[in-house]
């Protein structure tokens, strides 16, 4: 039986340029997880609908779950890992984990992850934004996600305390 | 495992020639609706097929362009993408339908062209772009046509070996009245059950122009260009025989299994499947297809009403 085609490819991780070789259906997710050790994007649904896959690829909140290998080529992936390592996003890391969103933790990576893409695109969120962008967070241990409240202009993380809701 | 073949095309014209010497390859964009059909029982890595064609590095058919009639919105454009740079010139009921489709992240890969394509029979905007009468740009080696995109609501899509569906076109028209629902979700899916948009214009309390269309029930728009003569023209409210007949309209083309369709008469109050009994001892999948039936008929009586004592609130 012939071998599976690889495919080499080449992406930015966390700041990092990396090659890789592997199938090309191989997801997102479990690249970073087996190849790379990047455990914080984690398995939910396998289809997009919990948020605990969430990187950013190219600025963009994405599910890792839905990226095959051969979509990755000269991408920019930054994954929760490292968010915590870039200066901009330390605060929000270590905010959200003041907050207490994650009863079971399962989910806490993934809202970082939306919320340093709303970021992104818009440094002084409202409350409706916030919302927005972790609309597609769900928490495997069955707890609504609530949002971090957001301090006036200029912030760039949470600054009140909101908890982890359980329904 | 076979051996697969994945081509990352650059540009439209390879695209084409590609796809022309091997029809049967996967054409791939967003892959949000395609992906979880292709994992295999395991989990874990995609199971492809031996050639894949990655649309994501088409130049062509990410551009979005705009001119004083229209908006041309290429294929593989995400929805995230249409929404932000269209912001201020979509039509509202395409920008809810957008907005509504599964989740922010999955919107940041889900792109047109799947939303046409989908094979779950249709996203979650569909509905809405056959409402606004947009058109979509299918292209093969050596041949060009335009489709209107209420063809792709009517189940498979209509394309033809080779065809690659490239833009879609979205008329910039003024409406009076627009609205977009999405009702419950397919079993294991963040698709609609059932999803409608309506819209309406209505220059000094006449009816010019009406256009509704439903997702999840495998048909095309209403009302039908027979019925449409009809209702041109017509003064505000609809009279109830006007009303009765868009009903009848959809009560013809709802699935056969809603019983007892073809019997109700003008007089009924509510105009809905759920009035008649269910046959006895149904199926799961039969109810369902039932309440969906009876959802449809209660969607487009509210649109109806709504209009007719402007106090629908509109989008």
């Amino acid at each position: 039986m012939p071998a599976p085609s690889l495919i080499r490819l080449r992406f930015t991780l966390n700041g990092q340029q990396v090659a890789v070789q592997c199938q090309p259906g191989t997801r997102l997710l479990d690249l970073l997880r087996e190849e790379f050790d990047l455990r914080e994007a984690r398995e939910g649904c396998g289809r997009g609908e919990c948020g605990a896959c969430l990187v950013l690829m190219d600025g963009r909140a994405v599910n890792a779950c839905l990226v095959p290998a051969f979509m990755l080529a000269d991408s920019e992936i930054v994954t929760a890992e490292g968010l915590a390592q870039q200066k901009e996003h330390a605060d929000l890391r270590r905010a959200l984990a003041a907050y207490d969103l994650s009863g079971c933790g399962y989910c806490e990576a993934g809202l970082a992850i939306a919320l340093a893409a709303l970021l992104l695109s818009d440094p002084d969120p409202g409350e409706e934004d916030v919302q927005r962008a972790i609309a597609g967070n769900r928490c495997v241990c069955g707890a609504h996600v609530r949002g971090p409240r957001f301090a006036a202009s200029g912030s760039r993380g949470p600054a009140a305390g909101r908890r982890h809701g359980r329904r | 495992m076979a051996d697969v073949r994945v081509f990352r095309p650059k540009s439209l014209g390879v695209l084409l020639r590609l796809y022309a010497r091997s029809p049967e390859a996967l054409l791939y964009g967003g892959g949000t609706a395609l992906g979880p059909r292709l994992r295999g029982p395991a989990g874990g890595a995609l199971e492809l097929p031996a050639k894949v064609i990655y649309l994501g590095y088409v130049a062509e058919l990410s551009r979005i362009s705009r001119t004083q009639r229209s908006l041309d919105i290429g294929a593989t454009l995400s929805l995230a993408r249409i929404m932000s740079v269209g912001r201020n010139v979509l039509p509202k009921v395409l920008h809810a339908a957008l907005a509504s489709v599964a989740t922010p992240s999955v919107r940041n890969l889900a792109t047109l062209g799947g939303q046409l394509c989908s094979p779950e029979g249709g996203g979650d905007a569909l509905p809405a772009l056959a409402a606004v009468g947009a058109l979509v740009e299918l292209r093969s080696l050596g041949s060009a046509r335009w489709l209107p995109a209420s063809r792709f609501v009517e189940g498979l899509p209509p394309l033809r070996s080779g065809e690659v569906v490239c833009r879609v076109r979205v008329p910039l028209e003024e409406w009076d009245f627009q609205v977009y629902r999405k009702l419950g979700h397919q079993p294991g899916t963040l698709h609609a059950a059932l999803s409608f948009a309506g819209v309406a214009r209505l220059p000094k309390g006449t009816l010019e122009s009406l256009h509704c269309s439903f997702g999840g029930l495998g048909f095309g728009p209403l009302p039908g260009r027979e019925l449409e003569a009809r209702l041109k023209n017509a003064r505000l409210p609809l009279t109830p025989k006007a009303v009765e007949g868009l009903l009848q309209e959809l009560r013809r083309q709802l699935p056969s299994g809603e019983p007892a369709a073809a019997a109700r008469g003008a007089a009924s109050e509510s105009g809905t499947a759920a009035s008649a009994s269910p046959a006895p001892g149904p199926e799961a999948g039969q109810l369902s297809e039932n309440y969906r039936a009876a959802t449809a008929l209660r969607l487009l009586r509210w649109f109806l009403d709504g209009l007719s004592a402007k106090s629908l609130e509109t989008l």
